[in-house]
């Protein structure tokens, strides 16, 4: 029965301070705006074509530096 | 219960790209896993910083959560949570101390100013908690800050209601014994 007697006087020391806080106004706010608002995010379109013709004068120039090495190395 | 049933529409609107549902979501649960991790970690700048963090990643996976019986809420929480686990961790490894921690008024109460007394006892209370293990500090605040329910509680912890009593008891007690050595810090240990 003390144990109990005991539970009971901490449950209550606890209702009586344990209280919620109220968060910052602004802080609410201002995060609102920023999780609703990362949505907002542009991702570059890709040129695939550019790329490839890149990539296709890279080893165009690549194959034609070899080839002259070969011929006057 | 309605309120269950109606995050359920807002979840889903939420995971098909609609940012109001989201946005009504947040401003039911923030308050909630602002006032955890306040009194998990005892900082208002921590709380906000982490509180955020629950936020972003609740929005970035939203589509993939899945709800199997586990409320919303309850997923907001086991995500608060593990944060805060990272964020002593982290601490621990830093040693940083906040200052906050250190100043007499890092709590703050909707008590009136002139009850001294009152904050004293409810800093000494939450100095208490803080030193339980983190899942007894879950319980206590989610219990009696939060309010719910050892069932509710359970679903959060992934706990059996029963199991939820029982740990519940053994925290209480150990809260009793964490308060006596604050009250009591120069208490030689008596050896026969």
């Amino acid at each position: 029965m003390n144990q109990e007697n005991s539970y009971l006087v901490m449950e209550n020391s606890l209702l009586n301070n344990l209280r919620p806080v109220q968060p910052r106004p602004d802080f609410i706010k201002n995060l609102g705006k920023r999780l609703l608002g990362s949505n907002n995010i542009y991702l570059e379109d890709r040129n695939h074509g550019f790329a490839f013709v890149l990539i296709s004068l890279g080893l165009f120039v690549g194959a034609l530096l070899v080839w002259l090495f070969r011929k006057h190395g | 219960m309605s309120e269950q049933l109606d995050d359920i529409q807002l979840i889903d609107d939420a995971g098909n790209g609609d940012n109001e549902a989201f946005g009504l979501l947040y401003e039911r649960y923030v308050g909630k896993i602002y006032n955890y991790i306040y009194y998990r970690t005892g900082n208002i700048n921590e709380a906000e910083d982490l509180t955020a963090k629950v936020f972003q990643r609740a929005f970035r996976h939203i589509e993939s959560y899945n709800q199997r019986g586990v409320p919303f809420s309850a997923w907001l929480y086991r995500i608060a949570h593990n944060l805060v686990a990272n964020w002593y961790r982290d601490r621990s490894r830093k040693k940083e101390v906040a200052l906050d921690d250190q100043l007499p008024s890092s709590f703050h109460f909707d008590f009136p100013e002139s009850s001294l007394e009152k904050s004293e006892e409810s800093e000494k209370m939450i100095k208490a908690i803080r030193r339980l293990p983190p899942e007894r500090q879950q319980l206590i605040i989610l219990k009696f800050v939060e309010g719910l329910s050892n069932s509710d509680i359970g679903l959060i912890m992934r706990k059996s209601e029963g199991a939820i009593k029982s740990l519940y008891h053994r925290t209480l007690e150990s809260l009793r014994k964490e308060i006596e050595k604050i009250d009591q810090p120069n208490k030689p240990n008596k050896k026969l």
